[in-house]
Parts: structure tokens; sequence; C-alpha cells
């Protein structure tokens, strides 16, 4: 996939990953890595971004397998971020789509 | 054993990166990767490939820095040079969240940043106190000029004063000094004023034998001899060419003239010296005044700086030249002020008024 189309739907994608369910980094970074293929260290930047955003908050919690992990939890601003930036996509595939068609069509 | 040491390096040289961030900061984004590493070999992937997943340690650190929103090309740069003291610290193993592993291999070392920021603070510090030394000394130097030209001009009228001194100034010091052991002069005729009233102290039984023609009671001068000679010659010399002076109607025409020329020349003078001094302080205290509105601007940056730089950006380099600057100016501002020539006029009257215990105390020892 074009790394260009990867970097912009990235922050999307951990947004969403994010609201479904709080995870820790490695957790992320593999569901991430099962939507698009990415380079696993670009993820902690966008979340370390984030967090400082105040669109994440974390808390460590105990594991059985190790140390405490950091997990992150999505806040009000971030949803209300997870929102806008879907309308976005949405609205930017709608258009993208509908050229692409328009082009096929004509 | 291999494997720790390929962590260590790329945590290190992340952290090299990474320097211009704050310590915890850093510390937070090791301890991610650090776990990230542990979890993918715990999952069976060796280090190497763990570490190799991520890709270019100088993408990756240059995009922490973007989430930061730090310049991270400048950054890096600066990171790499080492110039503050976080950017040589060593990762020495732990991830932040092992405690353990921290403990066992000890969590920092500080680098050769830190000594090297320690030297460069000092170069600033020395230089603010050598400007202060030198414009402090400067200014002390060019005080002292002033005060000796001035002690000169005062002592230089103050002999003129002394030399044409009515004789009334010097019974007042007398009886201030001895009360009680005045005596009574008689009218000798010669120019010798009659109530001349001396006290023991300032008239020695040198002078009453010297003066003893003129002097008609000869048992004041025994009564005097036996207490005198406390004052030195010079001024029983002064004081007699003083009687001397008064006699005659053209002595006392000329004293006159003397005096007026020597007031007329002393005030020349005090306002020479006063307009010097006024446009001296004036200049210095401008200049003072200018440089202490500097340091403060570089106060009021270094503040801003600081902020900034809790934000996350890299102005450190930026910060220490204004401290710098701030305390340059600081200095200047000091110097200056030291420069200013305080008003001795005060001193001089109290000057006088030693001056006069001395003689008391001499008179009366």
């Amino acid at each position: 996939m074009n790394p260009q189309f990867k970097k912009g739907v990235l922050e999307l994608i951990v947004l969403e990953s994010v609201r479904r369910k709080d995870m820790y980094g490695y957790e992320l970074v593999e569901e991430v890595s099962e939507v698009i293929d990415v380079n696993e260290g670009t993820i902690y930047p966008l979340l370390k971004r984030l967090t400082n955003e105040h669109y994440f908050e974390t808390y460590l919690r105990e594991s059985s397998e190790g140390p405490p992990r950091k997990y992150y939890h999505l806040t009000a601003a971030g949803i209300l971020y997870l929102e806008k930036l879907t309308a976005e996509w949405k609205e930017f595939q709608d258009r993208v789509n509908g050229f692409i068609r328009g082009e096929e069509e004509s | 054993m291999v494997v720790d040491r390929n962590k260590e390096k790329f945590l290190n040289e992340l952290r090299e990166y990474l320097s211009v961030l704050e310590e915890q900061e850093q510390e937070d984004i090791l301890a991610e990767y650090a776990q990230h590493i542990d979890m993918k070999m715990q999952k069976g992937l060796s280090e190497e490939e763990a570490i190799r997943d991520f890709g270019s340690v100088k993408e990756l650190a240059a995009e922490i820095l973007a989430a930061y929103h730090v310049d991270s090309k400048h950054a890096m740069s600066v990171g790499r040079r080492g110039i503050w003291p976080a950017a040589s610290h060593r990762y020495a193993g732990g991830t932040g969240l092992q405690g353990s592993d921290k403990n066992k291999n000890g969590v920092l070392e500080a680098g050769v940043g830190q000594k090297e920021e320690e030297v460069s603070e000092g170069i600033f510090r020395r230089m603010g106190r050598w400007f202060y030394q030198v414009f402090s000394g400067t200014a002390k130097w060019i005080r002292n000029g002033f005060d000796r030209i001035r002690e000169g001009c005062s002592q230089l009228f103050d002999r003129n004063r002394e030399l044409n001194e009515p004789q009334d100034t010097l019974v007042g010091v007398g009886e201030e000094g001895m009360s009680g052991q005045s005596v009574g002069g008689a009218d000798t005729g010669d120019g010798f004023a009659g109530g001349l009233v001396c006290d023991a102290g300032a008239w020695s039984a040198e002078i009453s034998r010297n003066s003893s023609g003129g002097m008609s009671a000869g048992d004041h001068g025994s009564a005097l001899r036996g207490k005198g000679g406390s004052l030195q010659g010079k001024r029983k010399d002064t004081r007699i060419r003083t009687k001397e002076k008064g006699k005659g109607i053209m002595g006392e025409f000329s004293g006159t003239i003397g005096r007026g020329t020597v007031m007329v020349w002393k005030w020349f003078l005090d306002c020479c010296i006063f307009w010097l001094r006024l446009f001296w302080n004036m200049g210095w205290l401008l200049f003072s005044l200018l440089c202490a509105g500097m340091a403060m601007i570089l106060l009021m940056g270094i503040g801003a700086m600081v902020v900034l730089m809790c934000s996350g950006y890299s102005f450190m380099g930026i910060l220490v030249l204004g401290l710098g600057g701030m305390l340059c100016f600081g200095a200047l501002a000091a110097g200056a002020f030291g420069m200013m020539i305080p008003n001795k006029r005060a001193n001089g009257s109290s000057r006088k008024e030693k001056s006069n215990r001395e003689v008391h105390y001499e008179q009366t020892t």
C-alpha cells in the first residue's frame, strides 16, 4: 500500500482501535498491523502525540506475563476527534470514489 | 549476552537522538520500546529481529520528535553532539517498568555532556565575574582618584583658610576642649588684640616664651608653661603667623582680598567638580539603566525559553546564551552603578568635626 495513504489513515485506525477497547502498545501495534502493514516503530510516536494532545490517557495495569503494561484509553476529546476524523474520511472517500467512478463511467 | 548488547545499543542510540526531550519523557518512550522488544522476544523472535522491525533509529527518532512538535533535524544533530546532559546518558538496561533490572545495572550514568554544560556555564560565570571585577575595579580606581583630587583641593583650601582664620575660631576650639582653664590675655599694644583667650593645650610653654614680650601677664605664661606642649610646632607657627598677619589695616585688607580670591576660586572649582560629577554620574546612571533593562529583557526571554522548553522545544543553546548575556549585562549594570561618585559634602563636614575631636583629644592628653 502507498505509504502516504497509510500515514493518512493510521491515526484514524489507532483511535478507532482504542475506542473499541483499551489497549497497551504492543497489542495496539498488532491490531493495527492486521489492518495495514505499518512499521511498528511509527505507532508509538503517534500514541505519544495523541496522548500529549489529550486524546488518550494512560494507566498502568499489572500483567501476569511480565511487568505492568501501559494501557491507552480514549478520552472525551479523543472521541470527538475520532468522530471528526471519521466524518472527514467518509467525505474524502466519497469524493475520491465518486471521482474514480465518474472517470470509469465517462 | 550479545542480544542484550544489541537492545542496549538500540536504546542508547535512540536516547541520544531524543536527548532534547525531558528525562521523564525519554524514559517513558524507551520503556515502551524496551517492553515491545521484550514482548516480541517472548513470542519467539530474536532481539535482532525485533529491533530490525523498527527500521532506522534515526527515522524513528524523527517521528517521535515530530510527535512533540520538535524540529527533528536540529534536535537530532544537537543530540548526537552531546551538548546536553541527557545526550550522553547511557541506557544501562531495564525498561523503566522493570525495577529489578534498573537496580541491578544502575539506571543512568552522567556522561560527558553534563561536564561540557558545567564547563560552558563556568565560562559564562567566569566571564561575568571578570567583567564585574574589571568594571568595579575601574570604578573604584576612578572614584579614589576623584577623592584624592578633592581631598587635595580641600587640604589646600583648609590651609589657606587656616592662614586667614580669625582668632575666635581658635578660641572656640580651646573653650570646647579645655573649659575652665582659659586665661584672659592682657592688652599688649603691639598687635595682639585684647581679650585673647587661649587654653593650655593650644598654647605651649614655648609659645609663651616666644611671645612673652607681647604678653603682659607673666603669671599666666607660667601657668600655661606647665600644661602645654601637646600641639605640634607647625600649628603653633601658623597661629603665630595668623596673629602677625592680622596686624594693621593693610594686613586686614590683603587678608580680605586673599580670602575673597580663595573663596571665588574654591567656588569655581566646586562648581566644576559638581558639574563634572553630575555629568559623570548621569552618564553612568543611564548606562547602568540601559544594561539593567537589557538584563531584565533577557531574564524575561529566559523565562519564555524555559516555558517553551517545558513544552518540548529545543532552546537550550539560546537559553544558555541568554543566561550568559543576562549575567554580563547585570555585571555591567552593577559596575556602571559602582562608577557613580557619591556626594562627599556630608563627609567633609564630618571630617572637620573629626579633626576637631582629634585636636581636643590631643589637648586633653
